[in-house]
């Protein structure tokens, strides 16, 4: 059976992008105990002429990418676009792609769906998540930031597993509702009852956009 | 008062109460701790307004049971 491929840009250039990149490694981990092929760009790897040359060289099935971004586009290391609506959107044709990046859904995704991405998952507006001042030297010991990367996680833990990439965003709606659930138990300390808010913001704006049947 | 600014005190109030060590990161708006937070709030700008917007949409959400997951999911075709 022919292994499945995942390509992924890694950005780190800043805390943002540092703590994606450093959870995004987890997926890229659990890839690779699956046996699935990975590309993994990142830092000054997480450049527009590496991606452009693996997604032709290595037509990988899925494309996770980690990044600032905005409606038109996602960005690598140092803000450098790597792809764009109305510029090489089309590189996305025939993928599965998920962005963790702030906007991109707006209009870069439904642009590359029209162009032939199979299927686009982000999010619509600015994605937020907070995080533990005392733990920005160790981003994956962040138990805040966890809350928001994890259910992010799983939008490609489960296009992993066999998933659509509906069931994907849905698996990943349900981990951050379940993250809700958890922090408004009477067990979870009460001023974290606040972050519950940032969780629902991210979780109503991620969306799946799909080629029409 | 007028309602812009009982909307700011409601926020701030709100921000308040999140741990103290916590910071936000807004995308490339960038990363703030609570109180910077509470500032951009305070000023009204961008930032404030990102931070404002997100507090009043849970607020409207709490109606339409939004923490209990009933909401319109973003899920279509192009």
């Amino acid at each position: 059976m022919e292994k499945k491929t995942i390509l992924a840009t890694r950005p780190d250039f800043e805390l943002t992008t540092k703590y994606i990149s450093s959870w995004a490694k987890k997926v890229l981990d659990f890839a690779q105990e699956k046996e699935v092929v990975v590309f993994d760009l990142d830092k000054e790897k997480a450049n527009r002429q590496a991606l452009e040359a693996v997604i032709r060289e290595q037509s990988p099935d899925f494309i996770f990418l980690n990044g600032h971004g905005d409606y038109d586009k996602v960005c690598g290391q140092n803000n450098e676009c790597l792809v764009g609506a109305d510029d090489n959107e089309e590189i996305l044709s025939g993928k599965v792609v998920y962005a963790l990046s702030c906007r991109s859904a707006g209009i870069l995704g439904k642009k590359a769906v029209e162009k032939g991405a199979l299927s686009y998952i982000g999010y619509t507006e600015d994605f937020i998540f907070l995080y533990d001042g005392k733990q920005k030297s160790f981003p994956l010991q962040d138990k805040i930031a966890e809350l928001f990367l994890s259910p992010s996680n799983q939008v490609v833990f489960s296009l992993l597993g066999g998933s659509s990439p509906r069931e994907a965003s849905q698996n990943s709606k349900d981990s951050f509702l379940a993250n809700v659930k958890k922090l408004l138990t009477s067990e979870a300390p009460k001023e974290q009852k606040g972050i519950v808010r940032y969780l629902l913001w991210d979780r109503h704006h991620q969306a799946c956009w799909e080629k029409k049947e | 008062m007028d309602q812009e600014q009982e909307i700011k005190n409601l926020v701030i109030a709100r921000l308040g109460v999140l741990p103290e060590d916590i910071g936000i990161s807004i995308g490339s708006s960038g990363n703030f701790n609570k109180e910077e937070m509470i500032i951009h709030v305070k000023s009204g700008d961008e930032i404030g307004k990102k931070i404002t917007k997100v507090e009043m949409d849970f607020l409207k959400g709490l109606k339409q049971g939004v923490h209990y997951g009933k909401e319109d999911h973003l899920s279509n075709s192009a």
